[in-house]
C-alpha cells in the first residue's frame, strides 16, 4: 500500500440496482468496460449518493467518482431567465450529465449540488424523445444539452455528445448547444457535422484560466478545437463567461482578442458569441462558498444586480462587460452579440 | 498559508459541555476481543471514570477507542455520545472495525473488507462513507441486522449488528468522508451459530494484522483530509476574520457584523500578505469616528465596508470615482 495515496477519479462506479439487470444492463456494461478498475458499488438510487447532507464538496472533488443512473420524472427543462436564449422564445435544457470533471473557482455546479461525484443518466433516447415530443407541440426548440456538464471533456468514457449529434440529426426544429471547455474535438472529429447543433467554447484569457480554470485546457488547446472543429465545417459559438475583473483586465482582455484575431478567418467563420459578468443566483452562491471556503471570488460577489443575482461589487464590472462587448462587435455583426 | 494553524478550534466557552479533548481518531468497536488489537498496538489505557461507554485512550490524546455493544442502537448512543462532546475537527476520522458474517462461498473467512455501502436491515436506510484512500483491500457492502438471526435479501453483502447504527449517528456530526469502517469475516451465515471461542481462535492472526492495517488506513485518510488546501485556507482566513472582528463588534448590530465578516472574509482570502494594513486603516476609521448614534454608526459602516472593499482585487473601483 502506497501511504496516503489519493483514489484516482472514477475509482468507484456507484450503479442504481435497477440498472443491473434488464434493458439498461448492456450500457452499464458499456461504461464497465472502460473503467476496469473501478469497483462496482450497487446503490438504491442517485440521489442517495447526491444529495447526502453529509457530503464534502471539496473532498469529493479531489477523487470524484462516476454514478449511472436512470432520470424519472420530467426529462427536459424550461431555461431560467438568466441564461442567455440567443433570440429563442422556447429555451430548454436537459441534464445527459449532472456536475463536470473541471474544477472553475466561479462554477455555480458546486452550489447546486452537494455532492462533486458526477452522475451520468443512461436514458438518452428517453431524453432526445421528450425533446422531440416537445418540438412537435411548440415548434422550434432550441435546447442545452451540457450546461450541468461538460460532455465533450468525456466523450471518451460516455459518448453522449456523439449519440446526441446521432439521435437528433435532422430534426429540423430543434437546434441544440454543447458547451465546453475541452479541447476534446478528436472525440466527434468523425462525425458530419449536424447542422442544428452548436458547439459553444468558453474562453478566457491564459491568465484567468490558470488561476480560476483548474483542470481544464489551456487557451491554445481551446483556440486549436475551436478552428479544428469550424473547419470540418460545426457551427461554432464563442463564449466569454464570466468575464472576471482581475489585475490588468483591459490588457488580458485585450490580448485575448488579438490572438483569436491571428486566426485565419476565425471571426468570419465563428456563428455568434455569447459574454457576461460573474453572477450567481444568492442560495447557489451560499452554497458554493462552503463548498469552496478558500475562494476570495465567491467571497467578493456582495453586490446584487438588475435580476437579483449576486455579483462582484465595484464599477471595473461594468467597464469590463462595455469593453469586452466593445470589442466584439468590431469583429461581429451586432446580431451575432449576445449579452449575458 | 500552510504555516497557519490548521487544527481544530477552540473550544466555545458558551458550550460548556464541549471538553477541550481533541482525538485525530476515534475507533469504535463492538466486542472487547475486537478492540484487544486496537489497545495492545496504540497502547491504550482504559479511562478511570464512568461513562456512557467502555473508553480507552493514549497518552499523546491522538486515539481514543470505545466499546459500544451488541446492536445498532447501542452503537448509534455511543457514538452519538462520543462526538456530542468534542470541538470540531475536519481532519478528525471515526473508523470502525470488527467481525461480520457473509453467506457461505461470497466472501473469504479471514479476510478484511473495506465497507463502502452500509445498509441498514430494517429501515432500508444506505449510507456510502467517501472513498479517498487507496488501499489493497478489498471491499464490500455491508448490511446491519438488529436481531441476531435476521434474514436478509442480499446474498453478497456482509452482515453485521452495529454498522448503520455508528453511521446514523457519525453522520450527525462528521462528512461521510471522516468515516471509514473495515470488517474481517468470522463466520457463514445460516450455520448454526457459531461456537465464539472457535471463531476467534480461527482468525485470531489475520484479525491482528488487520487491525494494524486498518490503524494505517485511517492515519493515511486523516492526513489526506489535513492536506485538503481548500479547507486548510478557508479556516485559516475564518480565524483571522474572527481575531479583527474583535475591534468592529461591540459597535455594530448583529446584521452589520455578519456583513462585515464576509466583506472581511473576502479580504483575507484575496490579500494573504497585506491583509494587515487594510485592517490597521478600517481600525483606524472607526476610532477617529463618531459612532454615538444610529445614523453615525450607519454612516461608518458604509464607509468602512468600502474601504475594506478597495482593498480586495475583485471589488477595483474605476479611477475617480
Amino acid at each position: 500500500m502506497k501511504p496516503d495515496s489519493l483514489l484516482p477519479p472514477f475509482s468507484h462506479l456507484y450503479v442504481e440496482e435497477e440498472l443491473l439487470e434488464g434493458p439498461w444492463a448492456e450500457e452499464v456494461r458499456r461504461i464497465r468496460d472502460r473503467l476496469t478498475k473501478a469497483v462496482v458499488v450497487p446503490i438504491g438510487s442517485f440521489q442517495e449518493i447526491t444529495q447526502r447532507r453529509t457530503a464534502r464538496w471539496n473532498d469529493q472533488k479531489r477523487s470524484p467518482k462516476l454514478v449511472l443512473a436512470r432520470k424519472h420524472g420530467e426529462l427536459v427543462y424550461p431555461c431560467s431567465d438568466v441564461a442567455p436564449n440567443f433570440g429563442h422564445a422556447n429555451f430548454y435544457y436537459a441534464v445527459p450529465m449532472q456536475n463536470c470533471l473541471y474544477d472553475c473557482e466561479y462554477c455555480y455546479l458546486q452550489g447546486m449540488y452537494t455532492s462533486a461525484n458526477l452522475v451520468y443518466f443512461v436514458n438518452q433516447k428517453e431524453m432526445m424523445d421528450r425533446v422531440l415530443e416537445l418540438s412537435e407541440e411548440l415548434g422550434e426548440i432550441y435546447l442545452c444539452i451540457a450546461y450541468d456538464n461538460d460532455l465533450l471533456a468525456m466523450e471518451g468514457m460516455l459518448g453522449v455528445t456523439a449519440e446526441w449529434v446521432e439521435g437528433l440529426r435532422g430534426a429540423d426544429r430543434v437546434t441544440v448547444e454543447v458547451r465546453t471547455k475541452s479541447a476534446n474535438f478528436r472525440a466527434i472529429k468523425k462525425l458530419k457535422p449536424a447542422d442544428n447543433f452548436i458547439l459553444a467554447w468558453t474562453l478566457s484569457p491564459a491568465p484567468v484560466i490558470e488561476r480560476f480554470e483548474a483542470g481544464t485546457p489551456g487557451l491554445e488547446a481551446r483556440i486549436g478545437a475551436m478552428t479544428e472543429a469550424m473547419r470540418a465545417g460545426w457551427r461554432v459559438r464563442l463564449c466569454l463567461d464570466p468575464l472576471l475583473p482581475v489585475q490588468g483586465w483591459t490588457e488580458t482582455y485585450d490580448e485575448l482578442f488579438e490572438r483569436l484575431d491571428q486566426e485565419s478567418s476565425f471571426w468570419t467563420k465563428l456563428e455568434d458569441s455569447s459574454y457576461g459578468l460573474f453572477r450567481m443566483p444568492k442560495q447557489i452562491l451560499r452554497q458554493a462558498r462552503k463548498a469552496r471556503p478558500d475562494s476570495a471570488l465567491l467571497h467578493s460577489a456582495h453586490s446584487r444586480e438588475e435580476r437579483g443575482l449576486m455579483t462582484l461589487s465595484g464599477t471595473a464590472q461594468s467597464s469590463l462587460l462595455s469593453h469586452v462587448g466593445k470589442r466584439l462587435r468590431e469583429r461581429l455583426d451586432s446580431g451575432q452579440v449576445w449579452e449575458t | 498559508m500552510c504555516d497557519t494553524p490548521t487544527g481544530p478550534k477552540p473550544p466555545n466557552p458558551k458550550l460548556r459541555q464541549v471538553t477541550s479533548r481533541s482525538p485525530d481518531i476515534l475507533l469504535f468497536c463492538a466486542h472487547r476481543w475486537e478492540a484487544e488489537p486496537f489497545v495492545e498496538c496504540l497502547q491504550l489505557r482504559q479511562s478511570a471514570e464512568t461513562r456512557f461507554a467502555t473508553t480507552y485512550y493514549d497518552e499523546a490524546g491522538r486515539f481514543e477507542l470505545y466499546l459500544t455493544g451488541q446492536g445498532p442502537q447501542r452503537a448509534a448512543a455511543v457514538v452519538g455520545a462520543a462526538l456530542a462532546t468534542l470541538t470540531s475537527d475536519p481532519a478528525r476520522v471515526v473508523g470502525n472495525f470488527g467481525t461480520a458474517g457473509c453467506s457461505a462461498g461470497e466472501q473469504e473467512l479471514g479476510r478484511p473488507y473495506l465497507i463502502h455501502r452500509v445498509r441498514d436491515a430494517v429501515s432500508a436506510r444506505s449510507f456510502y462513507p467517501d472513498r479517498l484512500v487507496r488501499t489493497k483491500w478489498l471491499e464490500a457492502t455491508c448490511t446491519t441486522v438488529h436481531t441476531v438471526g435476521q434474514s436478509i435479501d442480499a446474498k453478497d453483502s456482509l452482515v453485521d449488528m452495529e454498522l448503520s447504527g455508528l453511521m446514523t449517528a457519525a453522520e450527525l456530526f462528521l462528512p461521510s468522508a471522516q468515516i471509514v469502517a473495515g470488517k474481517m469475516v468470522s463466520d457463514f451465515l445460516g450455520e448454526t451459530p457459531p461456537d465464539w471461542q472457535e471463531m476467534v481462535k480461527a482468525i485470531v492472526a489475520p484479525y491482528r494484522q488487520a487491525c494494524a492495517e486498518f490503524l494505517e488506513i485511517l492515519e493515511s485518510q486523516r492526513r489526506l483530509l489535513q492536506d485538503n488546501a481548500r479547507t486548510v485556507a478557508g479556516r485559516a482566513a475564518d480565524i483571522r476574520v474572527g481575531e479583527a472582528m474583535e475591534a468592529f463588534t461591540p459597535h455594530f448590530t448583529v446584521t452589520q457584523c455578519r456583513q462585515l465578516e464576509s466583506v472581511l472574509k473576502a479580504v483575507a482570502l484575496g490579500s494573504s500578505e497585506d491583509w494587515r494594513p487594510a485592517i490597521e486603516s478600517a481600525e483606524r476609521l472607526l476610532e477617529q469616528a463618531s459612532v454615538e448614534s444610529k445614523k453615525e454608526r450607519a454612516a461608518v459602516f458604509e464607509t468602512l465596508i468600502w474601504t475594506l472593499q478597495a482593498s480586495n482585487l475583485f471589488s477595483v473601483r474605476e479611477v475617480g470615482e
